[in-house]
């Protein structure tokens, strides 16, 4: 073990993998701060360079750049509300908030701190859980998939507060959004329009910055007066240790939820991050702030996109099977290198397993450095008038979405769910709520009609298989809480009511 | 030996060199080809491309570009290409997906818009099972099925695909009813039997290969027309289940591309084929040298599409 350890970090210390892995994290960082260009696209992109290298070093330059984006993507996430990748989509609500309030830097500091933190746990749970977790992957099957869906469209009761008609109507918006496409059973197309755009249904990162960063920037052009900065001044303050020690829940609540997600392919980081966000609240001392500007609130989801970089590699080390996109492209180069991915690369090929590895560690500590290089500078960018921002923003997430598939067809799909989205917060409806629809809604549906193939018809099949059972269970007690709370305060208030008049 | 080594080296190089000038001569190509694929990067039929490319780096004197056109379930690509000049500069990279697309929907371009230049592999298809299941052949199965009709839980993919059709054909041919279960992609469906929750999977031999090393999964047979070369895996052939399914990967150009570009491609592909390095590394992920040239490939397609189609209409997907 421990020479399988020395020869990893043999590769991993050599110049020209530092070299390589420093240009992998840099290039991941800015690619996850672009909307459009997710970590998995930015490592498609690097992908060909890496033809000519050492596999190991290429594998450990596409780690870099899989954990710098998931840094990059809570950037434009938290600065212009565009999450850069779906990892980032839970970090928008308080991280946007507390930019707003002039704490920018504070956010990203956290974000990156916490990341970091959540990044290295997640190689040491790799290290020594891979085998065990493995089995975990194992008994998810379809009706485990569904329950896991169900139990993050609960969490719609718990961000939207007071309105939850209004809440359950948006995320049933975004649901249907995400049945157009093809239907996964019969193959045949379902609400295109006639259009073959609309053939493999609305992109997810598309449909994500129009919502969140489109209707954004058409809000406040519709509703603020001023045309000055964001705030007269910003802070370029970066947390503090004390504050960084209150996160401690919140990064555990991560590190759980991280690592259960990345063992699921498919999962990418969205599922983890909101559901950790919602676990987070319900641990902290302090849930009230959630939604205004909570440190604790972009640690959680923080923490656990950056573990399933590591946990994704738990499948497509011991399976094969890649447990994200990220991990696919991963997976993409072993096969262009002719490495055979699967339970026998730890005997085969230690030097890469443990150079990846050990790269893995580096990585993260690399995305900490040069995350907080890049930190202020990207504040700097974003302090300017309005009219600039707003078109500087406008003119980013446009070229993004094209770039998505090299197509206008994104474009629109952005300015149309920007102008819905708009709508929606004009009239006190939840964008959140409707891209958890829209992001679960395939998950939901898919293993729900796959779950009652294999049961051949039986739909208590969800029921009596533990797991889902359980997460069944968690999923109505998320879904009734808030509602029983409202309830009880509604009649405290009424019975207080007689005895005040 | 050695000498003997690198005397045969440096033929093939000059070879190789000498091939590359020949195809250099003309004036095409000169300027960068693009390989599309509507795969997202990473995926099957980008991974084909990228390889490739790779290989006929040195045979094909300019720079290769693989460009990724998702979107449409390959209608977009397909359009893209169709719609490109005819001058041999944008190549597509074909799966049966691009047959299946235009038969279930309405699309702007086919196949039909498309010149076949050349097919590259064969993937070959294989019927799997995980290591502890009773069944060890494919009449084993059969059996089973005809005790419990609709009972198998039979993993493949959306319908519509080569995996799903091979569903359907067992079912036809050895008249029997099975629980087809779908699948969006085959990773999945490995876990889902690793796991238990299906009863077999079919899929490309790649996809398994690892696992059955490890000796977690047993495959049953494969749908090839032949045994796979250095396997004992029967084909259902000889199982007596006359099936024979193959996904292809290939190059096409837009209709009426030049003849000229359609030979220097027959070409290239056939010699980067030849190449060990190349050998090594399709041979190591069980792809089958598939090479057909333009009429070949163009007959090859057609009767392919017809087969799909049939299979639709059986299934009752399409009128």
């Amino acid at each position: 073990m421990f020479e399988r350890f020395a020869l990893g970090a043999q590769i991993a210390f050599q110049p020209l993998s530092l070299l390589m892995m420093t240009v992998g994290v840099a290039w991941g960082i800015i690619g996850g701060a672009l909307p459009g260009i997710s970590g998995s696209m930015a490592m498609a992109l690097l992908l060909p360079l890496t033809f000519g290298m050492d596999p190991a070093v290429a594998l450990m330059m596409l780690a870099g750049v899989y954990i710098g984006a998931m840094y990059g993507g809570s950037i434009s996430a938290i600065l212009i509300r565009t999450p850069g990748t779906p990892g980032a989509a839970a970090s928008v609500i308080d991280g946007y908030e507390l930019h707003k309030q002039g704490f920018g830097a504070k956010a990203l500091g956290v974000s990156l701190i916490t990341g970091t933190v959540g990044g290295i746990a997640s190689v040491f749970i790799l290290i020594g859980l891979a085998v065990p977790l493995s089995k975990v992957a194992l008994a998810f099957g379809p009706p485990e998939y569904f329950a896991l869906g169900v139990f993050g469209l609960a969490l719609i009761s718990s961000f939207v507060g007071r309105d939850l008609l209004k809440g359950m109507i948006s995320g049933t918006l975004g649901l249907i959004l995400a049945t157009a496409g093809t239907d996964p059973f019969s193959g045949t197309p379902r609400f295109t329009l006639g259009s073959i755009d609309l053939l493999t249904g609305v992109e997810l990162v598309a449909g994500m910055i129009g919502l969140f960063a489109v209707s954004e920037v058409f809000y406040q052009i519709a509703e603020s007066e001023g045309w000055e900065r964001i705030k007269g001044k910003v802070s370029t303050q970066l947390p503090a240790w004390v504050e960084l020690v209150k996160l401690k829940t919140a990064m555990i609540v991560g590190i759980v939820m991280g690592t259960i997600e990345g063992l699921l392919p498919g999962g990418g980081g969205a599922i983890a991050a909101f559901i950790s966000y919602d676990q987070a609240k319900r641990w902290s001392k302090h849930p009230e702030e959630f939604g205004h500007g909570s440190l604790e609130g972009i640690a959680a989801p923080e923490t656990a996109n950056n573990v399933v970089t590591g946990t994704a590699m738990i499948p497509l080390l011991t399976f094969g099977i890649p447990g994200s996109n990220g991990a696919a492209i991963m997976l993409a180069a072993m096969l262009l290198h002719g490495i055979q991915a699967g339970p026998q690369l730890f005997e085969r090929t230690p030097q890469i397993v443990y150079g990846l590895f050990v790269g893995m560690l580096v990585a993260n500590v690399l995305m900490l450095i040069l995350g907080y290089l890049a930190l202020r500078p990207s504040i700097a960018i974003v302090n300017v008038r309005r009219p600039y921002l707003f078109a500087g923003i406008l003119g980013l997430v446009l070229v993004g979405a094209y770039s998505i598939s090299n197509r206008m067809f994104e474009v629109w799909v952005v300015l149309i769910t920007g102008l819905i989205g708009y709508g929606m917060r004009r009239y006190g409806y939840n964008v959140l709520a409707m891209v958890l629809g829209l992001v679960l809604g395939f998950i939901v549906e898919a293993n729900l009609r796959r779950s009652l193939l294999i049961s051949i018809g039986n739909p208590w099949v969800f029921f009596t298989r533990p797991i889902s059972g359980l997460l069944l269970t968690f999923a109505l007690i998320t879904l009734l809480w808030p509602i029983l709370r409202q309830v009880r305060e509604d009649r405290r208030a009424r019975a207080a009511a007689p005895a005040r008049g | 030996m050695n000498h003997a080594v690198r005397a045969a080296g440096l033929v093939l190089v000059a070879v190789l060199v000498m091939s590359a000038a020949a195809l250099g001569q003309g004036t095409y190509p000169n300027k960068p080809i693009t390989f599309v694929t509507h795969s997202s990067a990473g995926a099957g039929g980008d991974i084909f491309l990228r390889n490739l490319a790779k290989h006929l780096e040195g045979i094909v004197p300019v720079p290769i570009v693989v460009e990724n056109r998702r979107g449409g379930a390959s209608a977009t690509a397909v359009t893209f290409v169709a719609t490109s000049p005819t001058d041999g500069y944008v190549l597509y990279g074909s799966t049966p997906t691009m047959l299946q697309t235009p038969i279930l929907t309405t699309t702007r371009h086919s196949f039909l818009d498309l010149a076949p230049v050349v097919n590259v592999f064969f993937d070959p298809m294989i019927l799997y099972v995980k290591a502890d299941s009773p069944w060890k052949t494919l009449p084993d199965i059969i059996n089973t099925a005809k005790q419990r009709p609709g009972q198998i839980r039979f993993g493949a993919a959306t319908p519509g695909s080569v995996e799903h059709m091979i569903a359907h054909q067992v079912q036809k041919v050895a008249k029997v009813t099975v629980q087809p279960v779908t699948f969006e992609g085959g990773g999945d469906l490995l876990l889902a039997t690793l796991g238990g929750h299906v009863d077999l999977g079919v899929g490309e031999y790649a996809e398994v290969a690892s696992q059955v090393a490890a000796g977690q999964v047993r495959i049953i047979n494969s749908f090839t027309a032949e045994r796979l070369r250095g396997t004992t895996i029967p084909t259902a052939r000889e199982q007596g289940v006359e099936i024979v399914v193959e996904k292809f990967r290939g190059l096409l150009g837009p209709r009426g591309m030049d003849p000229q570009a359609v030979a220097c491609w027959e070409r290239a592909v056939r010699l980067a084929l030849a190449r060990p390095a190349y050998r090594q590394d399709y041979n190591s992920v069980f792809l089958l040298p598939g090479y057909m040239e333009h009429d070949q490939y163009n007959a090859y397609l057609h009767r392919m599409n017809q087969t799909l189609r049939r299979y639709l209409k059986e299934i009752g997907v399409i009128k």
